[in-house]
C-alpha cells in the first residue's frame, strides 16, 4: 500500500523541463534515496513533495490524500535543509518550537516536546543557544529536532550531512538510521553521496536529466544496474567500462576485448542480433577483478597487464592499469604487494561483468 | 626576510604617511571651521560678535542666544523661538521615517523572497524614483494633499516624505535580503509560518544593521528638507528648516547673528545625535548590503 504517491510528476522552469515524467510508490515508513550528480532534479523532486514548488504536470499524494496543491503548512511533513536553515534570531529552543507555537500549542506542549526531543538528540544543554554559538554537529542536530518535534507524517532530507567533516558525517549517517529504525517514519533523503545512499535506503532511485533512472534496493542498483548511466555512477571507484565484441555460440558467449584477446562465458545469453556488429559496453567492478583466482569463480578471464600506479588506502590496494587504451581500476587486498611497473595477471570474474546496449545504454 | 624589508624602508613610508596625515587633517580644518565658528559665536553677546574677531573665544560667556532661539526669537510674525517648530519637524520625522523603512523593508520582502513576473521591472521603476528631482513633483504632490484634504498639516508633509522614501528604503532592503537564505523562508513555511509572520518573526530581527542605514538615510534626508516643508505647510505646521530660514530673514532691527548660529546649531543637532549614536552601525550596514554573501 502505497502511502506517499508520486504520479506523472514534470517540473519546467520556462523551457527547461527539470522533471519529467516522474512515479514513484512509496511504503508507510520506508526509507528512499534520491541519488544523482547535482543539477539532475532530486532536489526540485523534494522541494515539489514539500511544496515548495508547484509542480507543472502530475499529482502527489500523501496517505491517500491528494496533496499536489496544498501549502507546505499543510503537508503534515518536515524537512532538514542542508544548511541547516536556523533562525539566527532564536534560540535553539525557540528553533524547535517555533512550529509548534505557529500550530497554536500552549506554552507548556511546547516545553515538554521540545525537552523530549532535546534528550533524544543529546542537545538539552544548548537549549538557551543562538545557533551562530553551535558547532557544525550541533546545528545538524538542533535541525533534526525541528524537524522530529513536529512528529510529521513525512520526512524530507535535502543533503542534510554534505556541511560536515568527513568523521562527524560517517557518525550522523548512522544516527539517522537508528533514528529511522526507532521511529518508523517514511523518510525521502536527497542526497549526491552514493556510499549515504547505498547505506541508508531501503530503496534508491538514481536520478539524471530530470529522469528516474533506477528505482530498486541497494542490491539491485549495485548488482544488477538498469543503465550506463546508473552502472558508472553507484560505486567508487566507478564501474570500468570496456568495448566488446559479442559473440553468441549455443549456451556459450564469446567476449573479445578491443586488443584482440578473446574470452568464453558459459550459460550467459544475450540477443547479439539486435546488435550492431555485436558491439557492446562491458561494465566490471574494481573488485570484480582480482589479483588470485579463487576457486568460487567459474568464468575467469586472466589478462597479463604492466601495471602502472598502485594507490593503497589501507584497507584496499588500488591497482590502475592500461586495457586496449582504457584506464582500467581494480581493487585488491590491502595487504597486496604488487608494485607500479609490475607485469602481473589480473583475474576478470567474469560472472560479474554487466553487458550494456552502446547506444541506449540500457543493459542487456 | 619580512623584518629586514620593513627595516629597509622606514624612512619613505612615515614620510608618506605623515604627508597624507597632514593633508586629512587640513580637510577635517576645512570642515571644522564653520562649525568652530558657528559654536563660538553662539555664545558670545553681539556686540563682542560686532567688534570682529570671528575666531575668537568669548570674552564674556553667554547662553542667552541659546534661550532666545529656542523660546523667544521673533519667526515671522511670532516671537515663538524654534520650539514649536522643533516640536513639528519631530511630528513629521518620527512617522515618515517609520513608514518610509517599513514599507521599503516589506517592499524588499517581497522583491527579493517573494518574486513575481516582472518583479525587476517594478524594482527597476522603484529605483527610478530616487533620481526624480524634488521640483518635478511639487505641483502634482499639491494637487494630491489637497484632494486627500492634507495640504497645509504636518501629515501632509508625513506622507510625501514616506512616498518619496520608499525608493531608497526598497533599494536598501532589497539587496540586503538578497544576500539572506532562502532557505530559511522555505523552513519557516513548512514550519507552518506566514507571509507576514516571516517577515516579522524570521526578517525584521535580522535586519537591525540595514534598519539602522535606513533609519540615518531617511532621518537625515527628511529633517533637512526645505522644499516639501516650505510649499506643503502652514504657519503652524512648519518643520524647523523653513523657521530658521525665517529667523535669519525675518528682521527687527539688527542681525542678531549669535541667536541665528545657535539656531541653526539646534536644527541640525538631530542629525548630528543620529550619526553619533549609530554611526559605527551604518559603515557596517552599508557593507552588509552592497557586498553580497
Amino acid at each position: 500500500m502505497s502511502f506517499l504517491t508520486i504520479s506523472n510528476v514534470s517540473k519546467s522552469f520556462g523551457s527547461t523541463k527539470v522533471l519529467n515524467d516522474i512515479n514513484i510508490d512509496i511504503a508507510e515508513g520506508e526509507f528512499i534515496v534520491l541519488v544523482g550528480p547535482s543539477g539532475c532534479g532530486k532536489s526540485t523532486l523534494l522541494n515539489t513533495i514539500a511544496g515548495l514548488e508547484n509542480v507543472t504536470d502530475g499529482q502527489i499524494e500523501i496517505a491517500g490524500k491528494d496533496v499536489t496543491h496544498t501549502v507546505p503548512a499543510d503537508r503534515d511533513i518536515a524537512m532538514v535543509f542542508q544548511s541547516y536553515a536556523l533562525y539566527p534570531n532564536m534560540t535553539v529552543e525557540k528553533n524547535i518550537t517555533f512550529a509548534l507555537e505557529m500550530r497554536g500549542l500552549s506554552a507548556d506542549a511546547q516545553r515538554k516536546a521540545c525537552a523530549e526531543v532535546a534528550e533524544t538528540l543529546q542537545i538539552s544543554h544548548l537549549l538557551k543557544r543562538k545557533p551562530g554559538q553551535l558547532s557544525g554537529g550541533q546545528r545538524q542536530r538542533v535541525a533534526m529536532g525541528r524537524a522530529l518535534v513536529r512528529n510529521p507524517q513525512v520526512f524530507l532530507f535535502d543533503e542534510p550531512l554534505s556541511n560536515l567533516d568527513a568523521k562527524l558525517r560517517v557518525d550522523m549517517r548512522t544516527e539517522i538510521k537508528q533514528l529511522h529504525a526507532k521511529l518508523g517514519t517514511t523518510i525521502v533523503y536527497v542526497t549526491h553521496d552514493q556510499i549515504e545512499a547505498m547505506t541508508l535506503a531501503n530503496r534508491i532511485a538514481v536520478m539524471n536529466g530530470g529522469i528516474i533512472q533506477q528505482l530498486g534496493t541497494p542490491d539491485d542498483i549495485y548488482n544488477r544496474p538498469a543503465n550506463l548511466f546508473v552502472a558508472s555512477f553507484m560505486g567508487s571507484p566507478s564501474m570500468n567500462i570496456l568495448d566488446v565484441t559479442l559473440a553468441q555460440k549455443k549456451s556459450k558467449l564469446d567476449v573479445t576485448l578491443a586488443h584482440g584477446e578473446s574470452f568464453t562465458i558459459e550459460g550467459k545469453n544475450i540477443d547479439v542480433n539486435a546488435l550492431k556488429d555485436g558491439k557492446v559496453k562491458m561494465g566490471i567492478r574494481p573488485e570484480s577483478i582480482l589479483e588470485k583466482a579463487t576457486s568460487k569463480t567459474k568464468n575467469l578471464a586472466v589478462i597479463e597487464q604492466n601495471i602502472d600506479v598502485v594507490e593503497p588506502s589501507g584497507s584496499d590496494t588500488f591497482v590502475i592499469f592500461d586495457l586496449a587504451g582504457t584506464t582500467v581500476n581494480a581493487r585488491f587486498a590491502g595487504d597486496s604487494s604488487v608494485k607500479a611497473g609490475d607485469k602481473i595477471k589480473f583475474h576478470f570474474d567474469l560472472d560479474r561483468v554487466h553487458f550494456f546496449n552502446p547506444e541506449t545504454g540500457d543493459r542487456l | 626576510m619580512g623584518m629586514s624589508s620593513v627595516a629597509s624602508t622606514p624612512s619613505s613610508g612615515s614620510i608618506a604617511r605623515t604627508c597624507l596625515y597632514v593633508v586629512l587633517l587640513v580637510f577635517c580644518l576645512f570642515y571644522l571651521v564653520p562649525l568652530y565658528v558657528m559654536l563660538v559665536n553662539s555664545f558670545k553677546e553681539l556686540d563682542e560678535i560686532r567688534g570682529g574677531g570671528m575666531l575668537n573665544l568669548p570674552e564674556n560667556f553667554t547662553t542667552a542666544p541659546w534661550s532666545s532661539a529656542w523660546s523667544t526669537a521673533q519667526i515671522g510674525v511670532q516671537p515663538t523661538g524654534l520650539k514649536p517648530y522643533f516640536l513639528n519637524s519631530i511630528y513629521m520625522v518620527v512617522p515618515a521615517v517609520f513608514l518610509s523603512t517599513m514599507i521599503g523593508a516589506l517592499n524588499g520582502y517581497v522583491l527579493s523572497k517573494w518574486t513575481f513576473a516582472y518583479h525587476r521591472l517594478v524594482f527597476g521603476l522603484l529605483l527610478f524614483s530616487c533620481f526624480i528631482p524634488f521640483q518635478i513633483v511639487l505641483i502634482p504632490m499639491a494637487r494630491v494633499l489637497g484632494t486627500f484634504g492634507i495640504a497645509g498639516s504636518t501629515w501632509g508633509l508625513v506622507l510625501v516624505h514616506t512616498v518619496y522614501g520608499i525608493g531608497f528604503s526598497t533599494l536598501f532592503f532589497r539587496n540586503y535580503y538578497e544576500a539572506f537564505p532562502t532557505e530559511l523562508i522555505k523552513a519557516a513555511q513548512l514550519d507552518g509560518a506566514g507571509f507576514f509572520q516571516i517577515f516579522r518573526r524570521i526578517m525584521l530581527p535580522s535586519s537591525g544593521p540595514i534598519i539602522v542605514v535606513c533609519v540615518i538615510w531617511q532621518f537625515t534626508n527628511i529633517w533637512n528638507d526645505f522644499l516639501f516643508g516650505a510649499s506643503f505647510t502652514d504657519f503652524d505646521s512648519q518643520p524647523i528648516t523653513v523657521a530658521l530660514n525665517n529667523l535669519v530673514s525675518s528682521s527687527t532691527g539688527v542681525k542678531e547673528y549669535n541667536v541665528h548660529f545657535a539656531g541653526a546649531i539646534l536644527a541640525a543637532l538631530p542629525t548630528l545625535v543620529v550619526y553619533i549614536v549609530s554611526g559605527r552601525y551604518f559603515v557596517r550596514g552599508l557593507m552588509a548590503g552592497s557586498v553580497k554573501g
